[in-house]
């Protein structure tokens, strides 16, 4: 049958071509979801014949441009969405906007034409993750709070930092060389809580896609990955709401029309209750005190459509953590406090010039500030009081475009400036004791990063594709200026129509660098940009890989191996303490802070293989993943200028997802859903340095009468991270139940932690035992079996309405 | 939606937090226990060595102890003892010598009288034990002395005293150096109490290199107190500028710099140089200075 329909198609498309083959027209337009009409990113729309296509850009624009055909098919297809094939007759430009009907009520249809169409090795882009927000709702997730970033370190190539941690380690980089962007905006700490939850909430993301390798040159700035999330526009239709209410956080998410389908706004909130529980725990423990811990974070977009040209969209997210305490003895008061947050802000005017060029302007604001307070009053006049703080503001510019000529280029160029505030070091302390004890010392810097990029996705044989790009980019700070071509370069070739191989090199260059002595994610970690002396950091990476679709079962199966080479990546100075400087700010020195002195630079390797086979949608969907890695550094003056591994140097990571829907609930007939799901990870224990044995060191101290003595306390150590920690393995399991009330669906959903109560080392330290004095090494875990749950309600009307079918037509 | 289902939902939540969340924090109380599903690291117990050679000083110092190993059969609880009943031997290629244990001071000491060390000359030290230990180790003595230095006071009134050593460097090569410091002071009611109190390097490191300063003029600062009242006076500052080879930088260095690591930052290794054993064998030439 399928033949057949080619061959019509084929000999179709040979006619046409015959008929008129000088002329091109074009169809283009927006992909929006029905009923909300909100725009979805990276739809991939295929023309049977000529067995090529193209995707909706981030905006759900998409532009093709063909030789004049009596009839050309185009098929949307789409995760989660119902198919929808449309027939044309190509003799003029045509203007096509797509209403996709989310496929609830249509998986038998859906499955069918999913069976269609390969996706993995149909695109030239290597090294993406990209997952549905539908699975990251599905997944059992710590605590019960779905977190992104968590479901990302399930997938290849991706580690996780310690136990419970949000963090993420990209082919070897580090935690710092992930650029996360949300609606454009760059997000400096993308953590609550020590890093144990992300900021975002995944009730107001439209899109999360991660790229490992073979970046685009339309991305910079970041060494090891680009994490591009989108926020939802908010529905154009009707107002909807969504609550969730968990063990530690409430959510809630209203979105809809201003104007209809004009207009709309998202405002979405989530709130810890944590301090709630523990402050009478604290008064308990020691009256006259309190205290306490919370976060909040805050998302809220809007957009207004001034018809099919232009468009506007403004969005934001402020989110805050804070730790306080207040202690109370008779007039005395000691409190203090310590919190951190970040702002973003993104202005964006989309700008249709015709229907092949189409533009996007962002202004962005990215502010991320630490902030610790504390005030010691003793009776009516004395005060004395310390503040700190330090952070980095960002203001940027933006301008893209996307320019689609014929349906073999696809051609993006752009270009972009931030200017990088700084504040290393700011600090006030007051004592109206002492004339002396005022201080008022800042220490900021700032930088200015630019670049222009341009690339093109060349299908230069029907089985090759390209794409080539060049992005210049530019840092200017303190008098000195540095400039970087980065050359990009992917590569497919379809052996079969479901099989191709893929090949990419990347340059990239990063000018700000995160400072931290911990690498765990505290908020004292801090931004500091290249500088005369520090070198921005550098990575080249080559990849390939084989990418095979198996219609049939509708699976997607990939392999890929890296090898990628880093230089001037910082490190911290061994026994230069960055805390410390902060902690006992030196008052009668007058020159600023030189956290310079606290940093070096050295190089990196990373190599190896990544496997994925996943299945994106279905009644049984998920993944397996495992990963194949060395990652080494090797710094002059760290570990005496011998190599060392990585702390989160993973030799075998395995992970397990799968998403089992034993009833898909039916909004129309009442019916109620089931979804079982399951995550096993398994990952090589953390490299890290414990020490061989105790000694007294020889010192030499000239003018003492011996010159030289022995001091006890000394410790000789393996090499650097040359000891593993025990592997660490969990098995995660969630059970959802949807039912369909009156006014909308809700979800209870029973999660459990860690089911079989492994006990994973989070660090490990050395006692000794009271008894025999032999010395033991303990290990401290962090989360044990933890069960919990939590309750999600979804306002919408559920009576049963007339679907207007959306038919595959033959 | 309409208000009765805020209400009854809002009665929900209040259910919910009231069951669930004291059980999620008692949850999250972390645990501990012992290792014993991986091997631990163990060694066997390495020779100590310590020893600085200078042609400005008139004694040749060992002190040599054992390390105890953390895991293992290895370790034992008792303190540190010095290893009295080692053969120590140093040789300049040429001349080969024993340097003897001195039990009152507890260390293997000689006279530079019989054992001369010279500018520029690369000695060895081999230490080996009865039980069949055998450890090494080589240094070369920097070719130079440091002629002169000049100290720039910093005048405050009070007991804290700040100084800025200042010397040249000695270009086209690399040169390392040490700066120590010291204020003396006298305890009045018996004249005969001098007090040395050690003055502190302002950067915390007490070496230095003429990395991206070669030639220049160098500077230590550093500062320092003494015991403050009527009962003490100050009488003057010692100041030792130390030529020292790269044996010994690396060495100080690190013992400056050493930190015990914890669960969130790495520690700070101490260096060595003693082939098969702990401790450092290293040379200097040294100016001493006394101001005034």
């Amino acid at each position: 049958m399928k033949k057949i329909i080619v061959f019509c198609f084929s000999a179709l498309f040979l006619s046409s071509f015959a008929q008129l083959p000088n002329q091109k027209f074009t169809i283009s337009g927006y992909v929006n979801e029905n009923g909300s009409k909100e725009l979805l990113v990276g739809v991939p729309i295929n023309i049977p014949e000529i067995k090529n296509g193209t995707t909706t850009n981030p905006f759900g624009f998409y532009s093709i441009t063909l030789p004049a055909m009596d009839s050309i098919t185009l098929i949307f297809s789409y995760i989660g969405y119902s198919p929808i094939v449309k027939r044309i007759k190509l003799d003029k430009d045509i203007s096509l906007n797509i209403d996709m009907e989310p496929s609830a009520k249509f998986m038998k249809e859906f499955e069918v034409v999913a069976e269609r169409i390969a996706k993995a090795s149909q695109t030239t882009q290597m090294s993406k993750i990209d997952i549905p927000i539908q699975q990251i709702k599905d997944i059992p997730a710590l605590l019960g709070e779905k977190d992104v970033l968590k479901i990302l370190q399930l997938m290849p190539g991706v580690q996780k930092g310690g136990e419970g941690s949000a963090g993420f380690y990209v082919r070897g980089g580090g935690a710092d060389q992930n650029l996360i962007i949300l609606d454009d905006a760059p997000v400096y700490n993308a953590f609550h809580l020590f890093g144990f939850f992300s900021l975002f909430n995944g009730d107001a993301l439209k899109s999360v896609e991660l790229i490992k390798g073979g970046f685009p040159a339309r991305y910079g700035g970041r060494l090891s990955s680009v994490l591009d999330m989108r926020m939802k526009e908010g529905n154009k239709e009707k107002i909807q709401v969504e609550c969730g209410i968990g063990i530690v956080a409430s959510r809630l998410t209203i979105e809809g029309p201003i104007l209809k389908n004009k207009s709309s706004f998202l405002i979405s909130g989530r709130r810890t209750y944590i301090d709630a529980l523990i402050a009478p725990i604290i008064a308990a423990a020691n009256s006259g005190s309190t205290g306490g811990y919370y976060f909040y974070d805050y998302n809220a977009k809007f957009n207004y459509d001034f018809g099919e040209k232009n468009r506007v969209y403004l969005s934001g997210y402020f989110g805050k953590d804070k730790f306080y305490f207040k202690n109370k003895f008779e007039e005395n008061v000691f409190s203090g406090s310590l919190g951190w947050g970040n702002a973003t802000a993104t202005a964006r005017w989309n700008h249709l010039f015709n229907s092949k060029l189409f533009s996007n302007t962002s202004a962005i604001l990215s502010d991320y500030k630490f902030l610790t307070k504390s005030e010691d009053k003793e009776g009516q006049n004395s005060l004395f009081s310390l503040k700190y703080y330090s952070g980095i503001r960002d203001y940027g510019l933006k301008y893209d475009m996307d320019y689609h000529p014929s349906i073999k280029h696809y051609i993006r160029g752009g270009l972009m400036s931030t200017y990088h505030h700084f504040t290393i070091q700011a600090l006030t302390q007051r004592d109206n004791n002492s004339s002396d004890g005022n201080i008022n010392k800042k220490t900021t810097t700032e930088g200015v990063e630019s670049a222009v990029y341009l690339e093109d996705d060349y299908k230069i044989l029907p089985k090759l594709k390209a794409n080539f790009g060049l992005r210049f980019s530019h840092f200017y700070t303190d008098g000195k200026n540095y400039f970087k071509p980065e050359p990009r370069i992917s590569a497919s070739y379809n052996i079969r129509e479901d099989l191709a191989v893929k090949a990419s090199y990347a340059d990239m260059n990063q000018y700000i660098h995160l400072i931290s002595n911990t690498g765990v994610g505290l908020p004292t970690d801090l931004w500091v940009p290249a500088t005369k002396n520090l070198s921005p950091q550098n990575s080249k990476q080559w990849a390939t890989g084989v990418a095979k679709d198996f219609l049939k079962q509708n699976l997607a199966v990939s392999i890929e191996g890296y090898y990628k080479l880093m230089d001037h990546v910082l490190g911290f100075k061994e026994g230069a303490s960055f805390l410390d400087v902060e902690s006992s700010p030196d008052q009668n020195e007058t020159q600023s802070f030189n956290w310079e002195k606290n940093v070096t630079s050295g190089k990196g390797g990373s190599y190896g293989a990544e496997f994925l086979i996943q299945r994106k949608s279905g009644k049984l969907s998920g993944w397996i993943g495992y990963t194949l890695s060395w990652t080494q550094f090797q710094f002059d003056s760290l570990n005496f200028g011998k190599k060392f591994y990585a702390k989160y140097d993973r030799r075998h990571d395995v992970s397990l997802v799968g998403i089992y829907k034993v009833r898909k609930e039916n909004t129309d007939t009442g019916e109620d859903g089931i979804t079982l799901s399951g995550t096993w990870v398994y990952g090589t224990g953390n490299a890290i340095t414990l020490p061989l044995s105790s000694f007294a060191a020889p010192t030499h101290s000239p003018g003492t009468n011996q010159n030289q003595w022995v001091y006890d306390g000394y410790s000789e150590y393996t090499d650097k991270n040359a000891f593993r920690m025990a592997p660490y393995h969990r098995l995660d399991f969630g059970i959802q139940f949807h039912k369909t009330k009156k006014h909308g669906v809700r979800t209870w959903e029973l999660s459990v932690y860690n089911v079989y109560n492994r006990k994973n080392p989070y660090f490990y330290y050395i006692t000794s035992t009271s008894t025999t004095g032999s010395n033991v090494l303990k290990q401290i875990s962090l989360f044990p079996f933890l069960p919990s749950v939590s309750y999600n309600f979804k306002f919408m009307k559920t009576k049963a309405k007339k679907i207007e079918k959306i038919g595959y037509e033959q | 939606m309409n208000s009765n289902t805020i209400k009854n939902m809002s009665g929900k939540f209040k259910l919910i937090t009231t069951l669930f969340l004291p059980l999620g924090i008692f949850l999250l109380a972390g645990c501990e226990k012992t290792v014993d599903n991986i091997k631990l690291p163990t060694t066997a117990p390495k020779l100590v060595v310590g020893c600085f050679i200078s042609p400005q000083d008139s004694w040749i110092t060992v002190t040599l102890t054992r390390s105890n190993p953390i895991f293992g059969p290895g370790h034992n609880n008792t303190n540190t003892l010095p290893v009295e009943d080692a053969s120590v031997i140093i040789s300049d290629g040429t001349n080969t010598a024993s340097i003897p244990f001195n039990s009152l001071s507890q260390q293997y000491e000689m006279q530079t009288s019989t054992f001369p060390i010279i500018s520029g000359q690369t000695y060895s030290l081999t230490v080996s034990t009865p039980t069949g230990e055998n450890v090494s180790a080589n240094c070369t003595v920097p070719a130079s002395i440091i002629s002169a230095l000049t100290v720039d006071f910093t005048d405050t009134a009070s007991n804290l005293k700040k100084t800025t050593v200042k010397w040249q460097d000695i270009p086209n090569e690399i040169n390392y150096y040490r700066v120590v410091g010291q204020i003396v002071s006298i305890y009045t009611p018996s004249p005969g109490d001098t007090i040395f109190n050690d003055m502190y390097s302002i950067s915390n490191a007490t070496a230095y290199n003429d990395h991206e300063k070669d030639g220049n003029e160098l500077y230590a600062k550093l500062e320092g107190s003494y015991y403050e009242g009527s009962e003490y006076s100050l009488v003057a500052y010692d100041f030792y500028l130390l030529h020292i080879d790269g044996e010994y930088y690396n060495y100080q260095n690190s013992l400056d710099h050493y930190t015990y690591g914890d669960p969130f930052s790495e520690p700070i290794p101490l260096y060595t140089n003693i082939r098969g054993g702990l401790g450092v064998f290293a040379a200097y030439q040294k100016l001493y200075v006394r101001l005034p």
